[in-house]
């Protein structure tokens, strides 16, 4: 008999090294589903898990000049802000894994991370 | 030989799993979003030092942005320059040097000396008017006779300058420069309307969505295929506003007349290798409009995706191998500039 390996333990490592493999191909091609995550002055102030939001909510930010993002299902948008430009309140609404919108004057960036991505790697405006 | 079999799946379990370790570290994606240069900066990067080099390109910008070029910031050169200082950084003066030229190049289509028109107009602040014609006249006279001389600049008075129209597509070559001496794979660096597409595999096409100019921020009408480049942006739909009658102004002004560039166009995309010349082109060539811009363009290997009042997507891409670009949104035709 082996005493280096035996049959269980090569298939101890077999199913290991599967398992490992199908983990990193998952990983790397599992879409989690789109998260929106509210960044005010560079820090994560918090983070929505858009697929489990089953009615829409307001939330208002505490930042200045006043900024309030509307929540739904699948979709993050700012819907009233008190900056001059108002540039937040027309970018519409994120949907897509890298889309983006920012509120300057509050220093506020909303980003989709995870979640169906785009057909491009970069937009350009 | 049940031992031979034993340490030679031991082996191949080890190879395996290194390989497995290997292809995880040196594809590693980091990105970041921040606020810089009035303006969001998204950045994804792949290599083994992607993190190192993410951290560098953020600094980098940060200090672009607050130690160069701000020109509301008090700790700017850009900023010192305006309030009275002559002498300059090698690096201001580089850059200035640059900014002369392309003045020059574009028939003065490009300016940089004219932050008091901007401040006049007020665009994208709650001070926005439409100024009256003296005052627009005062605005833009000698904006073109600033000079640079070696590390010395003089500013004519009333002059002011301003590098909004180059900040960001500077910013890309500084994260270029960065990503290719961590050696990251593959790198795309938004800043704002600039981009840098980086990638060390060779004939990498990547995908970049040109702005829907009358659709909303994050909607696309075309999709341009290209290899590593520096992609820039200029459209009316960015900043403007509108005046009691509903009347639309723009915030990319033409120097010569003080007025937003009416040239027949929504927005002009420019791909060079350089970012701060394809942040200038854009501004250029919306101001100069298509015709035009031809020469301008030829002069500095630069290609370009127009998109005009009336619909039409004009290129200079002819019939190349690789790069295309593709309508998506079929309000648009797509035509070839001639």
């Amino acid at each position: 008999m082996n005493k280096l390996l035996k049959p269980i333990d090569l298939i101890l490592i077999a199913v290991l090294l599967l398992g490992g493999i199908g983990f990193s191909v998952y990983t790397k091609h599992s879409t989690k589903s789109a998260t929106a995550v509210i960044y005010i002055d560079g820090e994560i102030y918090r983070k929505a898990e858009l697929e489990k939001v089953d009615k829409p909510y307001e939330l208002t930010l505490p930042c200045s000049p006043k900024a309030t993002l509307l929540i739904e299902n699948g979709a993050v948008s700012f819907c009233e802000a008190d900056c001059a430009d108002k540039v937040c309140v027309s970018t519409g609404k994120l949907t897509k894994r890298g889309d983006t919108a920012a509120c300057l004057p509050a220093r506020v960036v909303v980003v989709i991370e995870n979640g169906e991505s785009k057909d491009i790697d970069v937009l350009v405006y | 030989m049940k031992k031979k079999g034993a340490i030679l799946a031991a082996v191949a379990v080890v190879i395996l799993a290194a390989v497995i370790v290997c292809d995880f570290l040196f594809n590693k994606t980091v990105s970041d979003t921040f606020l810089a240069m009035n303006t969001t900066v998204s950045a994804e990067l792949t290599g083994l030092k992607s993190e190192d080099a993410l951290t560098q390109v953020k600094e980098k910008i940060l200090y672009l942005d607050e130690k160069l070029l701000s020109r509301t910031n008090e700790n700017s050169e850009i900023y010192s320059v305006n309030s009275g200082k002559t002498e300059v950084s090698n690096e201001l003066a580089s850059l200035l040097n640059v900014m002369k030229q392309l003045e020059k190049n574009s028939g003065g289509a490009f300016c940089i000396g004219v932050a008091q028109l901007t401040d006049l107009w007020g665009i994208g602040t709650e001070y926005a008017r439409v100024p009256d014609e003296a005052e627009i006249k005062a605005a833009i006279k000698n904006c073109y006779d600033w000079q640079i001389d070696g590390n010395t600049v003089y500013l004519p008075e009333g002059v002011k300058l301003d590098l909004g129209a180059v900040g960001k597509g500077e910013a890309c070559d500084h994260a270029n420069s960065t990503v290719s001496f961590k050696n990251c794979k593959e790198s795309v660096v938004a800043v704002g309307g600039s981009v840098l597409l980086h990638s060390t595999v060779p004939k990498a096409l990547f995908k970049v969505g040109i702005r829907d100019p009358l659709g909303e921020a994050n909607e696309y009408c075309a999709v341009l295929e290209i290899g590593e480049a520096c992609v820039s942006t200029s459209g009316n739909y960015e900043r403007f506003f509108e005046d009691e009658s509903g009347k639309r102004y723009h915030h990319i002004f033409d120097p010569s007349t003080g007025y937003p560039a009416d040239s027949g166009l929504m927005s002009v995309t420019v791909v060079t290798q350089s970012g701060t010349i394809s942040d200038a082109l854009s501004t250029a060539c919306f101001v100069l409009g298509i015709e035009k811009s031809l020469p301008l363009l030829e002069r500095y290997n630069a290609e370009a995706v127009f998109i005009t009042e009336d619909k039409q997507i004009i290129t200079t891409y002819g019939e190349l191998e690789n790069e295309t670009v593709t309508v998506t949104n079929d309000i648009y035709t797509l035509g070839e500039a001639k």
